[in-house]
């Protein structure tokens, strides 16, 4: 939904509906959650029950003299602007604060400014972001860039200079450093989210539309999908590698169907399973392994089932175990 | 109500007194061997004498009033063989009236150095002090207090560890117990053995005297007082010789301190402290031995059960329980074939997998989290 402009509301209007957003969010089971998870039960609450609310709405007590459609309108833009206030300031830091020169290295299109890059990240972001499927799936990503987790597990990574260091480096052949790839990372994580827009994969029939949701799961669609996304993205990007937009597009499918020399594509795809419905615990008990270290651990036990690289589980559970985490 | 306090907080001051009190009286149990050991002053014996009678009167009064809510509450009979009720009774009804009682009402009424009933009484004192020593038992309680310090949260864990520590504490106050009972209590052996060397001494003085013709007087008098455990000769003439002056007599003897010998021609009061002191020694060895079984089981024993039961046992009820708890249980390589172990290895290779898939694509926090009441209820 394309929110219309406010100065057609009132103040008072405007006030009324962001006490209700901060009743809804003061609910035990919302406030709770992250912010974008939030923002998704609240939404998902309207969207269920929009025959009583419109009824409900209608009241003295709510918005009597507004359209439905108005109040909805409303309270989606209150709820976009609480989430992304407290969402989007750390990508904007990680944005304004990279050095993305490393990238000319890795694409054909010679010396690009790293200002231009910032600009066009930071608008691809904003679109993403604008996008409610996009934004709703973008929570791991969020919890990775909060806890600093491609930090962590990149820097030990490349300390340890075992079975993942050579993936990366050797297999992938991606000759970066270790601060480089923290920041490579970081860009397919945004990048991935590109795949919850409802794309036009097929040139031959320009109506359809979809997302990575609406495609079944076979190596050809997901071929077909993926070329579609990284064509779609690359002028949205500009001085960002194609390499690094395809593995970041990839980086939403089972191991099985990404390529032995794409190992980031199937890193970032357990690390955001892994963060997807993250809480960060107030403290291990002592009976129990560390959060991380538990969570390599059951999923090696279901990596054929959730399509998990289990080489990749089994060096990420060393590293978690070692460290605690 | 201003000013007054709620229940709780009542009952939270009560519980701290009493064990600050339950510290104290075993400090107190401890000092007042010391003092029998060191030979304190009659006058620092007898406070100490009299903060017992206050332990266990109040130690009384707290099982008095226990008894009488968990009666109320028909949970006596499970608090006093469950709740260790029956370590309440026995550290304070018995040591009231069989050691700290009498002992107080004979210092407070009769006449401190005089008196034979007196010194019988005080003989039987003697038997009955034996039970002091399970005034040690009050140890199991301060379990509240080193749970704490230990991280013992575990009620299962605080169980056990109190009912192994209680089983080895009444153990060995059962045998030193029945040792007493059995073959009495070394101070009476020790105290009849020093009567009847004391006997013999006299009355071989006695013999000397009448063979050569000498007064015994003048035979005995500079023997007997050379002999440092002899404080008084009362000759049969009613003449009185003593070892020191009244004033100091009094200061540092009472009647637990000497013993009456009477011979064939004389009486003598014999200091028998330095039995007191090796008596006073013996217990104090054995309280210490207590008090570091109870200090072992608390400290190493409480390691021991959380790091191998409790903690294990602690993280698989959670992660039954709870559907957003997906911790593994941590298995010590050298104990994986203990039975809870085994039981945490399929947790962790089987049930937690399966749960995992389980809540596949349930998002957290759904939409079930919130309900039309939720938004009636905005004013």
């Amino acid at each position: 939904m394309e929110f219309s402009e406010r100065n057609s509301f009132s103040e008072t209007d405007i006030n009324k509906v962001n006490d209700f957003v901060n009743h809804l969010m003061s609910n035990p089971g919302v406030r709770s959650e992250s912010p974008l998870i939030g923002e998704g039960i609240i939404v998902n609450f309207i969207m269920q029950n929009l025959p009583q609310l419109k009824v409900t709405f209608k009241n003295n007590q709510f918005f009597p003299h507004l359209e439905w459609s108005q109040v909805l309108e409303l309270v989606l833009e209150n709820l976009y602007e609480r989430v992304s206030g407290a969402v989007l300031p750390v990508i904007n830091r990680f944005i304004d604060n990279s050095d993305f020169s490393f990238l000319d290295k890795l694409s054909d299109s010679g010396t690009v400014a790293d200002k231009f890059r910032r600009e066009k990240l930071h608008e691809f972001v904003q679109m993403i972001f604008r996008n409610r499927g996009c934004r709703f799936n973008m929570n791991s990503s969020i919890n990775i860039f909060n806890y600093e987790v491609i930090e962590k597990y990149t820097g030990e990574i490349f300390r340890r200079r075992e079975f993942l260091y050579n993936e990366l480096v050797m297999v992938q052949k991606t000759g970066i450093d270790s601060g480089e790839y923290i920041t490579f990372f970081k860009i397919m994580l945004l990048v991935k989210n590109v795949v919850f827009m409802k794309l036009q994969p097929d040139s031959d029939n320009p109506d359809a539309r979809l997302c990575i949701n609406d495609i079944s799961r076979n190596r050809k669609n997901i071929q077909s999908f993926t070329d579609s996304a990284v064509k779609f993205t690359i002028p949205l990007l500009p001085g960002f590698p194609e390499k690094l937009i395809r593995l970041a597009v990839k980086s939403n499918f089972a191991s099985d169907m990404i390529e032995d020399d794409e190992p980031s594509s199937k890193l970032i795809f357990i690390l955001c399973g892994r963060f997807q419905n993250y809480k960060h615990p107030a403290k291990i008990d002592r009976g129990a392994e560390s959060p991380d270290k538990s969570w390599f651990g059951i999923a090696g036990k279901n990596a054929e089932h959730f399509g998990y690289d289990r080489r990749i589980l089994d060096a990420l559970y060393l590293i978690a175990g070692d460290n605690n985490w | 109500m201003n000013g007054m306090m709620k229940k709780p907080d009542i009952k939270k001051i009560l519980e701290t007194f009493i064990l600050t009190a339950i510290v104290l009286v075993i400090i107190q149990t401890l000092l007042d061997e010391y003092s029998r050991y060191a030979h304190w002053s009659v006058r620092s014996r007898n406070i100490l004498l009299a903060a017992g009678f206050c332990f266990d009167l109040i130690f009384s009064v707290e099982f008095t009033v226990r008894s009488y809510y968990n009666n109320r509450e028909k949970k006596f009979i499970s608090w006093i063989k469950y709740e260790r009720g029956w370590v309440d009774f026995i550290s304070s009804f018995p040591l009231l009236f069989l050691d700290s009682g009498p002992s107080l009402f004979f210092l407070l009424t009769a006449d401190a150095h005089s008196g034979a009933g007196i010194v019988g009484a005080m003989n039987l004192f003697k038997v009955v002090k034996a039970v002091r020593i399970t005034r040690i038992l009050r140890l199991v309680r301060i379990l509240k207090i080193f749970g704490k310090i230990q991280s013992a949260e575990s009620k299962m864990a605080q169980h056990h560890i109190a009912t192994i520590t209680t089983t080895a504490v009444f153990t060995v106050v059962s045998v030193l117990l029945l040792f007493t009972f059995v073959f009495g209590t070394p101070a009476s052996h020790l105290s009849k053995d020093r009567s009847e060397e004391y006997i013999n001494l006299v009355d071989s003085l006695k013999r000397i005297s009448d063979m050569n013709g000498l007064g015994f007087r003048e035979l005995s008098e500079v023997i007997l007082l050379s002999d440092k455990n002899v404080l008084k000769v009362i000759y049969q003439n009613g003449t009185v010789v003593e070892r020191m002056a009244g004033s100091e007599f009094a200061e540092y003897y009472d009647e637990e301190d000497y013993i009456y010998v009477t011979g064939k021609a004389c009486t003598l009061l014999v200091s028998i402290t330095d039995i007191n002191s090796e008596i006073a020694l013996q217990y104090l060895q054995s309280f210490m031995i207590i008090i570091f079984i109870v200090l072992a089981f608390m400290i190493f024993y409480t390691r021991h059960f959380v790091q191998n039961i409790s903690d294990a046992v602690y993280v698989l009820n959670l992660g039954f329980r709870k559907k957003d708890y997906n911790l593994l249980v941590k298995i010590p390589e050298d104990k994986a074939d203990h039975e809870i172990f085994r039981l945490a290895k399929f947790y962790n290779d089987a049930y937690l997998p399966a749960k995992m898939k389980r809540n596949e694509g349930s998002e957290p926090g759904s939409s079930k989290s919130l309900s039309m009441k939720d938004i009636i209820d905005f004013k």
